[in-house]
This record gives structure tokens, sequence and C-alpha cells, in this order.
């Protein structure tokens, strides 16, 4: 990409200059009838779609709960519990349609805090999330599979300094979620995933689960990667 | 060998960097010259001095662990460290001497690190200069026993026992998996439980082989194979 900012339409999957795009709503006009059939079909395919963390995030985790064993590490019970706890979300309370949104952001910060833990002082790393939450809920592992594709991204794509801001708000039954990352090259003969899969993925899964209630708007410089999502929960 | 091999650590993540930093401080043959974060500094490194054996992540920034290799006009010996299975079979495509999966153990470094000490050894055998010889942990400290020294090794349950001239070594592994470090000229199988070294064998009597002071059994699988090496005196 040279020149000008450009927008990857998560609808046609193309980009476009910024100007003449300001906002993709990514939610396609619904059918006049859903009948019962589609809806079973959407359902098989949320399950093949549902999320799943990158089994090697958890071997290199556990790589650095390893390493800060030999040196008797202070910081090594507190990973093994931030550890514990992600395993089990993603393990089984994942399992539910929807989980309180509260629950899906302590395991965000758990693996942020884990993620950080593995990485060198480049890692500029800032979040602000609002802390109440009600009795607000979301769907599990949308917002983290973001957050892992900056880390993807951000962290793998320079050598040199590396920064990921991540912001979450709330109001009324919205919240707004923003991930921003530096943009690197990511060498595809090193590459964890196959060409990008992750965020098709949760794409496809917002399609399917928010359907006209959400927008979702990522910006794709050559500089910084920008996700920005607004949910209808 | 004469010196110390130099080694080079090419990963990002510092906590998988203070492993392998341990690992080389307490391999008697191992001398940690560089710690690279990434595949940039690691050229510049190897340009600028001698390394004769990386320890290479794959997942590195900018670029992979595997291009990198393949940038390198000549390529010191290699082996990978990831947590990514699925490039072990590229891995060795590319010669490395072996590939470790994130997290390893002590013993599971030196095993790889064996490999890499006999290569660069039959490097100096062919010049005619030391004998061989092979690291192996026991009583928490890491042996340097000699090939020449070593009469038997025999199978215990999880552990073998290396019998040598000046006392036996108890080791936590497999007899597959030492016998693929030992050079075949020098040791034969005879045994499921039993490897002897052929320059220690005394003689033959029935299904026994004398080896130092101890009758080994021969393996009914073994027997044949012995039997012609007996005939063609190759043994």
């Amino acid at each position: 990409m040279v020149g000008d900012r450009l927008i990857l339409c998560c609808f046609c999957q193309y980009y476009h200059p910024v100007q003449i795009i300001q906002i993709m709503v990514c939610c396609q006009p619904p059918a006049t009838a859903i009948i019962g059939n589609r809806k079973a079909k959407s359902a098989a395919e949320l399950k093949a779609l549902k999320a799943q963390i990158n089994p090697h995030f958890f071997f290199n985790t556990l790589n650095s709960i390893y390493s800060m064993s030999l040196d008797k590490d202070e910081r090594l019970p507190g990973t093994v519990l931030q550890l514990s706890e992600l395993m089990r979300y993603f393990l089984y309370e994942s399992r539910e349609d929807l989980v309180p949104l509260s629950k899906e952001i302590h395991v965000l910060n758990d693996y942020i805090a884990l993620q950080k833990i593995r990485s060198d002082e480049k890692l500029k790393i800032k979040t602000e999330m609002e802390e109440d939450h009600g009795q607000q809920k979301i769907a599990p592992l949308l917002l983290i599979a973001f957050v892992e594709n900056a880390f993807k991204h951000g962290a793998k794509g320079s050598t040199g300094d590396v920064f990921i801001n991540i912001k979450l708000t709330t109001a009324q039954n919205t919240i707004n979620f923003r991930v921003e990352n530096n943009k690197g090259v990511v060498d595809e003969a090193g590459k964890d995933d196959h060409g990008g899969l992750g965020l098709d993925n949760v794409k496809r899964r917002l399609e399917l689960i928010y359907p006209q209630r959400h927008k979702l708007l990522i910006e794709n410089s050559d500089k910084f990667f920008l996700v920005q999502l607004q949910l209808h929960l | 060998m004469t010196s110390a091999i130099p080694c080079a650590i090419i990963e990002d993540e510092p906590l998988a960097q203070n492993i392998l930093k341990k690992y080389i401080e307490d391999h008697p043959a191992l001398k940690l010259t560089a710690v690279c974060n990434n595949a940039e500094e690691a050229q510049k490194v190897l340009l600028r001095q001698d390394v004769e054996l990386l320890f290479l992540d794959i997942n590195l920034p900018k670029l992979s662990g595997i291009s990198f290799l393949k940038t390198l006009p000549h390529q010191p010996l290699v082996i990978f460290t990831t947590a990514y299975p699925e490039y072990a079979v590229e891995g060795f495509d590319l010669d490395a001497i072996d590939y470790l999966l994130k997290p390893f153990s002590f013993e599971r470094f030196l095993k790889a690190a064996n490999k890499a000490v006999q290569q660069l050894n039959k490097k100096e055998i062919a010049e005619q200069v030391t004998p061989s010889f092979i690291f192996l942990k026991a009583d928490k400290k890491v042996h340097k026993v000699n090939l020449d020294d070593i009469l038997y090794i025999e199978a215990a349950g999880d552990y073998i026992k290396i019998m040598t001239e000046g006392g036996q070594y108890v080791v936590n592994d497999t007899l597959k998996s030492l016998q693929e470090e030992l050079p075949p000229v020098q040791f034969i199988r005879v045994h499921k439980s039993y490897i002897i070294s052929r320059s220690k064998i005394k003689f033959f009597e029935g299904n026994y082989v004398k080896v130092g002071n101890a009758d080994i059994p021969i393996g009914n699988s073994y027997k044949e194979e012995i039997s012609n090496r007996l005939k063609e005196k190759n043994i």
C-alpha cells in the first residue's frame, strides 16, 4: 500500500481510500424470512468458527513459566494462576453463547499480562478499559481475537519499538472497542496462522451473532493497524 | 576437541533466552558468544564473529528463523527451538541438527547439543585430532565421558546404565535414543537391553558375549546379524 490511507472493507474485502468511505457498516440487509433451516446452518457454522486461541500461545507461555521456575522468579505463582484462568475460560466457560462482559474483560487483561511477560521492553502497551459493566453480556472470545491479532502483527512485525493501544468504553447497551498497533512485515515462513484467518473468522462470527448490531472499521495503513468495533449487546 | 564451541542464541523472548543461556552455561563443551533478539542482529553478529552452533527460534519478528537460515551463505550447525511442531519437517530439510520443542528439559537439550558436538568431532577426527566423547547427565552433574572408556550400556526401566572402565553412570534416557548419538562403527546393539563397545569384546560363548568382566546376553533378534558380522570378521 502506498500514499493514502486505505481501509479494508470487511464487507466486500477490498481496500478503499479513507476519504471515500468513512465508515463501513458490516451487516448485510436481512433476508426477508429467516427460515429454520438457515438458522440451523448458521448455528453449525458458528460452532465451526468458535474462536480458538492459538495453541502456540499456550506453549510459549508455558516456556516462560518454565524459565521463571529455573530462576525461582517471584512472578511465577501469579503467572500460573493467570494461565489457569485463561485456560478455564477457553476450555469451559467460552462454550456458552454469552458470557458476562466483565468476565471477557478480566480474561482479556490476563491475556495481555501473559503476553507482556513474554515480551521485552520494546513493547509499549496501553490499555484503557472501563471497570464497571453491570449485567452486560457478550459472545465470548470476540474481543480477545482482535488483541491476539495485534500482538501477532505488531510484536512480530517489527524489530524496533512495538506499540499496542487498547481502549474499551461502554454506554447503555453499546460497547466501543478500539485496538491499534504498529504494523510491520510478518514473514510468511514463520507465520503461525494461515493467511490472517483469525480476523476473517471473527468478522464472520460478528455477522452471525450480531447481524445489524455491529460496526467494524478496520484501518490498515502502512504504519499502523486500527480496529474499531461498535457492538450493540 | 580443543576448545569450547562458540554458540549464539537467536530468540526474541527474554525468558526463552534465559533458559538457553543457563543450559549453555551448564554445558562444558559450549560457549555462549552472542544473544540476538532477531534475525537482523544475528546477521550482523555472524559477519563479525565465528559461531559454530545456532540455537534458532523460528517465529522471530520480521524475518523468520527459517528464512534467516536460507540467507546464510555458510550455515553453522543449527538447533531449532520453537513451539511449532509443524515446522519440524522443513527444519530438517534445512539440515538442522535437532529440533527442540518448547519447553524442553536440560536432558533434551543435552541430547541435541551432543549431536552437535559429535558432528564437530567427526570433522576433527577426520583431521586426526582427538578421540571423541559424549556428555551425560548423572547425579546432577554433566559428565564428559570418553567413548573409548565405555564398555557397554544397559537399559534399566526408565534409566540406562553406562558402564565404563572408571565406573558407571545412571542416566535418564532410553537405549534407542542414546544409540543415535553413538558412532555405529564403535558400538553395536546385541540385545534389546544392551549396547556394547566393539573394541571391548573379549569373546563370544553361546548366547553370551564377554565385555570387560560382564556376560552380556545376545538377543534372539540380534543373533543373525552378529553371526554374519563374525563370519565377515566385521565385529
